[in-house]
């Protein structure tokens, strides 16, 4: 046999470190087997599949390379092949979803911007703890973020208020500031920009504290958290687009209702009546006032699609009229209320202050 | 260049261009070694399917033509994994145990309770019938014979010691071309080996003392 190989003497160690045992070896040479050829039949078998195999293969197309092509079927593959270049369905697909996507998200808050007590109502009580802060010392001006409290949940609530502070007042138009800029929230937020006078004075009588609520005392109320959210929640809104057009017609007059009369009057001349409110638990809402409606001893007031007060001889009751604002988990848009008590001097000094915004014939 | 030039992998290469040519070459080359392995690794008992099998691997290797990649492996270890294949799995139809995990813990068979057969050598004793009882002709005589005892203690080693011999001794494989044809480590395919040796060395007896005390070397 010509292909029978040569080891080494028995003993040697090979290349692997393995010795060849040469007796073994030549004990292999010399097995009966050694000398079996396949059958003759059998190597024609296989020389003929051979032989077919490599015709086959010569009579298959050679696919013409890529550079041979046009350019951009190194993008988009060759005409009639499948499964090459860039998966253009899949691309165009992609890009749809991210447009839908976009479109969806046009005009809403990120996710990341949602405020934390908006999910946990341990963040919530903070939220009022810090929000009621500034109301006590609002007395001494806050001269900005040097006096901002130092624990990170609270920074978090100013920031999240101060936004929407902003966004707000981003959304009115000049027409309207002198009104907005009296309505004021009660927060810490609104506590770092400097207040009008009468603000600063009735923020430091000492009837601003006290008034009760039906949630107990105010501070720490969870009712009255929930109110500070959500009308957090109604000013976001009032930033939508959509909404900002029909604010603007809306705040070019007030309307007046004394039983089945109406009026309109100028927004101004409701400064006095917008500072009295500021007297009651929660103070006016940051909206210009839309419309008064006094039925009886029952005076309506709305805030430009944001709240709607309600105001009896005892009772002023805050309901929320923004779309999904309304009451806890579960409850009907603007069927949540909050409803404090006012003293009957402030009822009657409310009631004669809508009065006087009719016309005089 | 001539074919006959050209070496195993060159020549694959040039099949899997559709030279039938170079087949018939690489055919040619390794026909009987191939042939052997597969007959040894079958066994006795499965020696008469040794053309079955080796055509299998053949086609196998035709059919593969073209995931022959020059470099990773030499085409002959190529082939003897293939080959390697194909017994295993015409053993395994078989009903035919085949451990592959024996060759560290000297697997079945060991202890070297090898006999030696008894097989009355013909050329041994024509030759001393005729009185030709030169040398050569006792050392002729004394390898068929050591042969025959080969083939019977091969059969009587683990299929992987039996592997790993064969692919050493017969076909000159190194341990990592083992290695890699057998899919295991180097180290695994080293420790087969010596078991391997050690048993048939066992077995061999006094043929090998034999051939030391006749021949002095091979």
């Amino acid at each position: 046999m010509t292909d029978q190989p040569k080891h080494p003497v028995a003993g040697d160690a090979d290349r692997d470190g393995v010795a060849h045992d040469a007796r073994l070896a030549q004990a292999l040479r010399h097995m009966p087997d050694a000398h079996m050829q396949p059958r003759a039949q059998t190597r024609q078998a296989v020389l003929q599949a051979a032989l077919q195999a490599a015709k086959a293969t010569q009579s298959e197309p050679t696919p013409a390379p890529m550079s041979q092509g046009r350019w951009w079927h190194r993008w988009v593959g060759q005409p009639g092949e499948a499964h090459h270049g860039i998966p253009w369905s899949a691309a165009l697909v992609s890009v749809l979803v991210v447009g839908f996507v976009a479109v969806l998200w046009q005009g809403q808050e990120v996710l990341d911007a949602e405020p934390d007590h908006a999910l946990s109502p341990r963040s919530a009580a903070e939220q009022s703890k810090t929000a009621a802060k500034p109301m006590v010392q609002a007395p001494t001006p806050a001269p900005g973020a040097a006096d901002a409290p130092k624990d990170n949940a609270e920074k978090k609530s100013d920031a999240v208020l101060a936004r929407s502070s902003a966004l707000r007042q981003k959304a009115e138009t000049p027409a309207a500031a002198p009104l907005a800029n009296t309505a004021t929230l009660p927060n810490a937020a609104t506590a770092a920009v400097p207040k009008p006078e009468p603000e600063r004075k009735l923020a430091a009588s000492p009837a601003a504290a006290p008034v009760a609520t039906t949630g107990g005392a105010r501070a720490d109320a969870p009712e009255s958290d929930l109110y500070l959210e959500r009308r957090s929640k109604s000013m976001q809104a009032e930033v939508a687009p959509r909404d900002r057009s029909q604010a603007r017609e809306a705040r070019s007059t007030l309307r007046l209702t004394l039983g089945d009369v109406r009026h309109s009057v100028q927004p101004a001349q409701a400064q006095k009546l917008i500072n009295l409110l500021r007297d009651l638990p929660y103070g006016p809402a940051s909206a210009p006032l839309q419309s008064v409606d006094v039925q009886g001893d029952r005076i309506q007031l709305e805030w430009e699609g944001q709240e709607i007060w309600v105001i009896t001889p005892g009772y002023a009751t805050h309901r929320l009229v923004e779309s999904g604002a309304g009451g806890g988990s579960g409850a009907d848009p603007g069927t949540a209320a909050w409803v404090s008590t006012i003293t009957p001097a402030q009822y009657a000094a409310l009631r004669s202050l809508v009065l006087e915004l009719a016309p005089q014939h | 260049m001539l074919l006959q030039e050209l070496d195993d992998d060159a020549l694959m290469l040039a099949y899997a261009a559709g030279q039938g040519a170079a087949f018939a070459e690489l055919y040619q080359r390794h026909e009987g070694a191939l042939f052997r392995f597969v007959r040894r690794v079958l066994g006795h008992a499965l020696a008469a399917q040794a053309d079955e099998v080796f055509q299998d691997t053949w086609m196998k290797i035709i059919a593969a033509r073209a995931s022959f990649v020059p470099g990773s492996a030499r085409w002959k270890t190529w082939a003897f994994a293939i080959a390697h294949n194909t017994c295993l799995d015409r053993l395994r139809k078989n009903g035919r145990e085949v451990v592959l995990t024996t060759g560290e813990s000297g697997g079945a068979g060991e202890g070297g309770a090898c006999t030696v057969g008894e097989a009355p050598d013909t050329l041994e004793w024509l030759q001393a019938e005729l009185g030709h009882s030169s040398p050569s002709s006792e050392d002729t005589a004394h390898w068929r014979a050591a042969g025959q005892q080969l083939m019977h203690c091969l059969d009587q080693l683990p299929h992987a010691q039996r592997v790993a011999f064969l692919m050493h001794h017969e076909d000159d494989c190194t341990l990592v071309e083992i290695a890699a044809a057998l899919q295991v480590a180097a180290e695994a395919v080293k420790s087969r080996l010596r078991y391997a040796m050690a048993k048939l060395r066992t077995c061999m007896g006094s043929y090998l003392d034999g051939f030391q005390t006749q021949g002095g070397a091979a």
